[in-house]
């Protein structure tokens, strides 16, 4: 009992030596380890660079690629000749445009696109945070993202991790909607991906314009998770 | 015992010039037997780790185009020079990265005086460089490789790592990272992308890598998903 007693008494003499290491490790740790939010958006970064270098490079490579092949499947050349564009290439400048907001982004789109009160459904979208807006040959759709791997229906043929104007990290995929031509982005504060906007044109043009609209999203100051 | 002044002037001169030499080779990291060096000397001849970014036209004129990119570090296009491998076949690369560490990355804007390159980071999209890199580095380390892999967060793409570490415990070592194929087929529209970094110091799996890293193999990764 004594000594347990004394246990304590040592213990509580030592306390604020323990709690003075305590503070020492724990800052050494800190001083040591990278903090983590930094070292994401490090291999975000890292990995966008990298992906963003072999779309650049996939043109030509697909050109290449295709004249191999043409002395196989001369129908397989002409479908690798004809690349789709690339979902980091953003040639749109200076086209009019109309500055929309929402409760999830904002954004500037293509003239005559106005907000719809119907909302197509979307698997990958959080239920009642969806917000779309419609306009000549095509529609854009912003809502926070429930499930990012229910997002794909695009056949997608190019993807782009890139950045926002506003330098948010984003994700963009670049392709085929049934018929139509899509564009799909997961946009990602701090690199959580947790906005998602779909675009459908019925033209590569204005699937062009409305990936460069995508581009200019801000998430808004009302956004909540 | 007194020491004759010219003996005196002697020892400290030789004392000065080993200490000048050993903060030298300790900031350039040169060390004799030095695999990575030897890397680093056939890709960018010149170049050495732990040297100021400012620095870089004194040691090479093989990187233009120099830009710095937040979160990862600068980034230029390395001469199209091909080099010549111990096989005597040939590879060039379409960008190299000068990485930073944690605390200069998180710059928005990065003073070159005051930037030292923790590592650097040689990317490709030649097809070949998987199998001729591995070669090369078996050959320069005169070890089989430590397998691992790294997926990407967002796009479900795996990344075979191999690495070499000198000696096999490390400090120093050298990482092969190659673009696995999503599908079993080829995917002519995007080429698959090889790079290569070659750092100082303990291996921190991702920390060091600036990409996800688990030590298992991409198969046991695939697997499991």
């Amino acid at each position: 009992m004594r000594r347990w007693q004394d246990g304590i008494a040592v213990r509580r003499l030592d306390a604020p030596l323990a709690f003075a290491l305590a503070v020492g490790v724990g800052l050494s740790i800190g001083g040591c380890r990278p903090n983590e939010r930094e070292l994401a958006r490090a291999i975000a970064t890292s990995d966008s660079l990298t992906r963003s270098r072999a779309d650049s490079l996939a043109t030509a490579d697909s050109l290449a690629h295709a004249d191999s092949v043409a002395r196989v499947n001369e129908s397989r050349t002409r479908a690798a000749l004809l690349a789709p564009p690339s979902a980091c290439e953003d040639s749109v400048d200076g086209h009019p445009s109309v500055s929309v907001k929402s409760n999830v982004v904002e954004m500037q789109l293509p003239a005559g696109f106005t907000r719809t009160e119907r909302v197509t459904s979307r698997r990958w979208a959080k239920p009642g945070s969806a917000v779309q807006w419609s306009g000549p040959g095509g529609w854009i759709l912003a809502a926070s993202v429930a499930d990012p791997h229910g997002a794909w229906e695009l056949n997608a043929s190019s993807r782009c991790g890139a950045t926002t104007f506003y330098g948010a990290p984003i994700l963009i995929e670049r392709g085929r909607w049934l018929s139509d031509y899509g564009v799909f982005a997961l946009i990602g504060p701090d690199s959580t991906y947790r906005i998602g906007i779909e675009a459908v044109a019925s033209s590569v043009a204005l699937q062009a314009e409305l990936l460069h609209a995508i581009r200019s999203a801000r998430v808004s100051p009302m956004w909540h998770p | 015992m007194r020491l004759h002044p010219l003996a005196t002037l002697v020892l400290a001169s030789s004392l000065s010039f080993a200490g000048i030499i050993g903060v030298h080779a300790l900031l350039t990291h040169e060390r004799k037997d030095d695999p990575v060096g030897r890397v680093m000397d056939t890709f960018v001849p010149g170049l050495k780790t732990g040297r100021r970014v400012a620095d870089l036209p004194s040691m090479t004129s093989a990187i233009t185009e120099l830009r710095y990119v937040p979160n990862v570090g600068y980034i230029g296009v390395p001469d199209k020079f091909k080099w010549l491998l111990p096989d005597h076949s040939k590879l060039g690369f379409d960008e190299v990265r000068l990485l930073l560490d944690a605390r200069t990355r998180s710059e928005a804007q990065a003073d070159p005086a005051k930037s030292r390159i923790d590592a650097v980071q040689l990317v490709t999209a030649d097809s070949t460089a998987p199998r001729k890199l591995a070669s090369a580095l078996a050959t320069w380390f005169g070890s089989a490789p430590r397998v691992g892999c790294s997926p990407t967060a967002n796009d479900q793409r795996l990344r075979d790592v191999q690495l070499w570490l000198t000696p096999p415990a490390g400090p120093d070592g050298v990482a092969l990272i190659v673009d696995l194929p999503l599908d079993p087929e080829p995917q002519p529209l995007r080429p698959r992308m090889t790079s290569l970094l070659a750092f100082r110091g303990k291996f921190q799996g991702s920390n060091t890598l600036r990409a996800t890293f688990t030590d298992s193999t991409c198969a046991q990764v695939a697997s499991g998903r």
